[in-house]
């Protein structure tokens, strides 16, 4: 339970009457803590969740009934001040009463207005929690405000030796990121005077290989830290202790903190793990500490590193990593806490300065003001790392966005309805006038009706919260390169919005209506039918015209989502056969393996998986078909000036033959092309063409290895076009070299193999695996297929989502235009039938009602230009698609207007059918 | 033995705060930790629930307020205590006197005998 949600609860108990609260209130704060203890059966969101629901729950029924025994005991308060206020209170309760019975006595009008409502809260609600979760929440430390993050931009004269990290634009073009020297890190830590700390912290991509004693070798996210991390943002642990200064020098013991969620789920919670031993990377580590549930430490959001182990360790777990002293290697996170009173502009002063100093010294530059350096730049470390963050914002934000228009046109659907209503209750509300009601008083009763209305379906929505959000998850989580996980809370602040865009909701349908059906004359609504006054008709039809407004709104999003899903499906990824094709991981250089070794190790594996029966063609790669992974290299191509950096893909010798990839010229690799033999490399189509246009590729040279011995390879082969990156992006120039002679080292490695019995054929694989090498864990289990689709998977979800709020809005648009028509049919039955009398047409009276179909062209006409503008914020998700798409927007427009058109055209018939010697007998 | 016709149910929760006052004078949160531990988390008593319910078994005269000894402050510190009327103990005798006699009836049908006949 947070300070906040002790203060809601707090806030909560006005709701109950004054006696109660000043007896009883203290009393209940304090109890609320160890209820909720109590209570909790489950943990996670969902058992707070149930918690708080629960209390919600309890506070309005025991709120209500303690009102109800106020009133029973004392019915005609005495008229001081207190007593008005109980007046009040009692007024709201029966209006209460009074909308709950209405309510029970049009059932269907209920319920179809509080599953609207609550569709619409509950998606707001959901999609509101997931932004709050990525965008909006605190990293749970002390103080988190003070936190800051160093940034730094340069211009691109500025060169680094090693960049390791995410590296952005800013608006001005510099270049900037976040990534840091060690030595760097350390001028800052010990110069600094306006920070009361600096700490420094490495997300280890790719993970620790863990084993251990008994245990299944497998890959863990990791991260480094500094002796300062944990004193610094005052995290603490759970079980045991966290890493200090002492754990971060040389020649300090091994130790390593896992968070709770790894400790639950590797060790069961066990809290003798802590002493324990761990084998990451092949290194015995001592298990020290277990840190606090949700502390995910401080890098990007929704990924969390479950084993941290100190900086100075990480010579010792990664032989590939860049040297800690090396002052030209840009690698390291930086974040400091502020000293108490002091600005970030003051701290970036003073740090600048280290800045410049620290790099121009480790050049051997003067640090003037005309040297090339980067500036520091300080910004908010309340949040931790920004990157994915706002990679994520805009996806959430056009949800949001989407979301919101499903709530307005269910506003505005119920306010039709609340108004259709109006209509039969014309006589009572007359009535109450008569007997002296005020319009305020009435209006209030309407508004409490309406508000009463928008509770329940916000009660609703937040049931539907849980299952939407299952729902939402994995569809932002595919804007970032690599997965996320990201877990919504039920937390105080997505309550008060749930409670806050109820309360909203509920004004927004309700006054209008309320307003609406008390503004009238007496006389005329004791009569039991209006004569038809058209005037009367000008809110429900401004209604009409904006659901018809909102709806095209929601049709050309949705076209534009679907125009975006085929043209991304008939994206030719390459010629190749995904077919009944199995890929899993391997990363033995994790566990020291040399690139002889991992040559050796390879080929031994690939025989033995060939030896399986059902498992056929086998083979191997770097990058896959849309893996969004692969390797760049710098090059020299004879006869061009610059070097050029096309995809590395290293691969089996029969990976082009087993993924039925064709060779367009040339040949293919051999067994004999090995570590000693001449180095060969098949260059895609878009290599060949780009750099070799007016010449044959076959037997040229190109030169690996700008450094300090170039290799040269010889281009062997031509083959076909394969995308291996994005599906967004066309095929880049990319080199297949044998994996046998690899000059730039061995990573991960993808393996493939066909089978139809992909379930029997995985558990052969791991079994080989674990009998060759049991600490070497085997991750990335998929097949090709799903990996394909997979990438268009959050178009797909877009446009689901899209057309399904598009259809919604156009079955409301013409239910509301159907009922807005009927309704003036029958207020006009009479002058129909006078009209029929005097001889007019059939079909002229069909026309006189279809001309009220102005009412839907106005609306698309709206709809177009809100349209044009609302698109713009989605244009860069769309994909060889103008947001300003001619066909999509015509044709969102004509079916709207077609639809309309049979929506009209049955009351239209009815006026049509009217019997004038019926109709003059009307009243 | 009194016949459940004339007896009115009381209240299941209730019935538990008044089964907790039986043999000693409780506060409110000590009254929920008990109720919660002896029904096996089975019951749970809301704030709102529990103070809503001990104010008009007050009222009803099932249970009495203590008032807090003089040396504590008033309007904090030490909570209210509640303990149990005559009336209230004669309520919670009958309810289980009650409750006493769907035991019986089941036990006569030897239900609780063999548990493989359930």
């Amino acid at each position: 339970m947070n300070r906040f949600s002790r203060h809601l609860y707090r806030l909560s108990l006005y709701a109950y009457p004054r006696e109660f609260r000043k007896k009883y209130g203290r009393e209940m704060v304090q109890a609320l803590d160890e209820s909720m203890a109590l209570y909790r059966t489950k943990k996670g969101r969902f058992g707070k969740a149930q918690a708080l629901c629960a209390i919600l729950i309890d506070g309005l029924k025991t709120a209500l009934l303690e009102h109800w025994q106020m009133i029973r005991i004392s019915p005609h308060p005495k008229s001081n001040q207190r007593s008005r206020r109980e007046n009040l209170m009692n007024t709201l309760f029966q209006d209460l009463r009074y909308a709950f019975r209405s309510f029970g006595q049009h059932p269907g009008f209920t319920a179809v207005a509080v599953l609207s409502l609550a569709l619409g809260i509950g998606a707001n609600t959901a999609v509101f929690s997931l932004v709050e979760a990525t965008l909006l929440d605190s990293l749970p430390v002390r103080e988190p405000d003070r936190l800051v993050l160093f940034n730094w931009d340069a211009r691109d004269d500025f060169q680094t030796g090693s960049h390791n990290g995410w590296m952005d634009r800013t608006e001005g073009g510099l270049r900037t990121t976040t990534s840091l020297p060690y030595p760097v890190f350390e001028h800052f830590r010990d110069q600094t005077r306006t920070l009361e700390e600096v700490f420094a912290f490495f997300g280890l991509f790719g993970g620790l290989s863990v084993g251990g004693v008994g245990m299944d070798a497998e890959l863990v996210a990791a991260q480094l830290v500094s002796g300062g991390y944990y004193s610094a943002l005052g995290v603490g642990t759970v079980l045991g202790r966290a890493i200090g200064p002492a754990d971060d020098m040389a020649g300090a013991d091994p130790v390593a903190v896992i968070s709770y969620g790894y400790w639950q789920r590797r060790f069961g919670g066990d809290p003798g793990a802590v002493g324990d031993t761990l084998r990451l990377n092949g290194q015995t580590f001592t298990l020290i500490g277990v840190t606090p549930p949700g502390f995910d430490g401080t890098g990007q959001v929704g990924i969390a590193p479950e084993i941290t182990i100190p900086l100075t360790l990480y010579p010792s777990v990664s032989s590939r990593g860049p040297s800690l002293q090396n002052a030209d290697s840009w690698w390291l996170q930086v974040m400091g806490r502020l000293k108490p009173g002091i600005g970030l502009a003051q701290a970036e002063e003073e740090l600048e300065l280290i800045f410049r100093n620290s790099v121009a010294a480790s050049r051997g530059i003067d640090p003037g003001p005309e040297a090339i350096l980067p500036a520091l730049r300080l910004t908010d470390g309340s949040r931790g790392l920004n990157e994915i963050r706002s990679r994520l914002a805009q996806p959430l934000l056009v949800i949001l966005a989407v979301v919101g228009l499903v709530l307005l046109i269910a506003c505005v659907n119920v306010a039709g309805l609340l108004l259709a209503r109006a209509g039969s209750r014309q006589k009572e509300i007359a009535i109450r006038f008569s007997i002296g009601a005020g319009r305020g008083r009435v209006v209030r009763q309407l508004l409490t009706e309406s508000l009463a209305l928008a509770s329940l379906g916000g009660a609703l929505g937040l049931a539907f919260t849980f299952w939407a959000s299952d729902l939402l998850v994995p569809l932002v989580s595919q804007y970032t390169p690599f997965s996320i996980e990201i877990t919504p809370q039920l937390n105080g602040s997505v309550l008060a919005f749930t409670l806050g865009v109820s309360l909203i909701s509920g004004i927004l349908f309700g006054l209008a209506p309320a307003l609406r059906s008390t503004a009238f004359s007496l006389s005329s609504g004791l009569k039991d039918q209006g004569t038809g006054e058209r005037s009367k008709l000008f809110v429900p039809r401004a209604l009409v015209t904006a659901q018809v407004a909102l709806s095209v709104v929601a049709l050309v999003v949705a076209g534009l989502f679907l125009g975006t899903l085929t043209n991304l499906r008939s994206v030719d990824i390459g010629p190749l056969n995904a077919a009944n094709v199995v890929l899993f991981k391997l990363n033995p250089s994790l566990n020291g393996y040399s690139t002889e070794r991992q040559i050796e190790f390879f080929g031994e594996l690939m025989n033995r998986m060939r030896a399986v029966p059902g498992i056929e063609t086998v083979t191997m790669s770097r990058a896959t078909p849309l893996g969004r992974a692969g390797s760049r290299s710098s090059v020299r191509i004879p006869g061009l000036e610059d070097p050029v950096s096309p995809d590395f893909n290293f691969v089996g010798t029969n990976y082009l033959e087993a993924m039925k990839i064709p060779l367009l010229a040339g040949r293919g690799f051999r067994r004999a092309d090995v570590a000693n033999a001449p180095q060969v490399g098949i260059i895609n189509q878009a290599m060949a063409r780009e750099y070799f246009a007016n010449e044959n590729p076959i037997g040229a040279h190109f030169d690996i290895g700008l450094g300090g011995n170039p290799i040269p390879i010889e281009i062997v082969g031509v083959a076909a076009n394969v995308n291996f990156r994005e599906i967004r992006n066309d095929v880049g120039p990319s080199v297949y070299y044998p994996y046998t002679q690899s000059p730039i080292g061995l990573g991960v490695v993808t393996f493939a193999f066909r089978t139809s019995d992909s379930q029997s054929g995985v558990a052969a694989i791991r079994e080989i695996v674990t009998g060759m090498d049991a600490s070497l864990p085997i991750f990335g289990v998929t097949n090709l297929e799903d990996q394909i689709n997979a990438a268009t998977a959050q178009e797909r979800q877009f446009a689901i989502l899209s057309s399904i709020t598009g259809l919604v809005a156009l079955l409301l648009a013409c239910i509301g235009l159907y009922g807005i028509l009927s309704c003036s049919v029958t207020r006009r039955t009479r002058e129909f039938g006078i009209r029929a009398a005097l001889g007019a047409q059939r079909s002229s009276l069909v026309g006189l009602v279809m001309r009220e179909l102005y009412l839907v062209l106005v609306g698309v006409a709206l709809g177009l230009l809100a349209a044009a503008g609302a698109t713009r914020a989605i244009s860069s998700m769309l994909f060889r698609l103008s947001p300003l798409d001619m066909p999509t927007f015509a044709l969102s427009a004509s079916v709207l207007v077609g639809v309309a058109t049979v929506a009209a055209y049955l009351p239209a018939r009815r006026a049509a059918r009217v019997d004038p010697v019926i109709a003059l007998r009307w009243d | 033995m009194i016949s459940h016709r004339k007896v009115k149910a009381l209240k299941n929760h209730w019935f538990q705060i008044l089964l907790a006052l039986a043999d000693h004078d409780l506060h409110g949160l000590a009254i929920m930790r008990e109720v919660s531990q002896r029904t096996e988390k089975r019951m749970h008593l809301w704030p709102g629930m529990l103070y809503g319910s001990l104010k008009r078994m007050a009222d009803e005269d099932l249970v009495t307020e203590i008032e807090p000894s003089a040396d504590a402050k008033s309007g904090g510190g030490r909570p209210r205590y509640y303990s149990i009327t005559a009336s209230g103990r004669r309520a919670l005798v009958a309810e289980v006197q009650r409750l006493d006699t769907f035991v019986q009836a089941a036990r006569a049908k030897r239900l609780l005998d063999d548990p493989t006949s359930s």
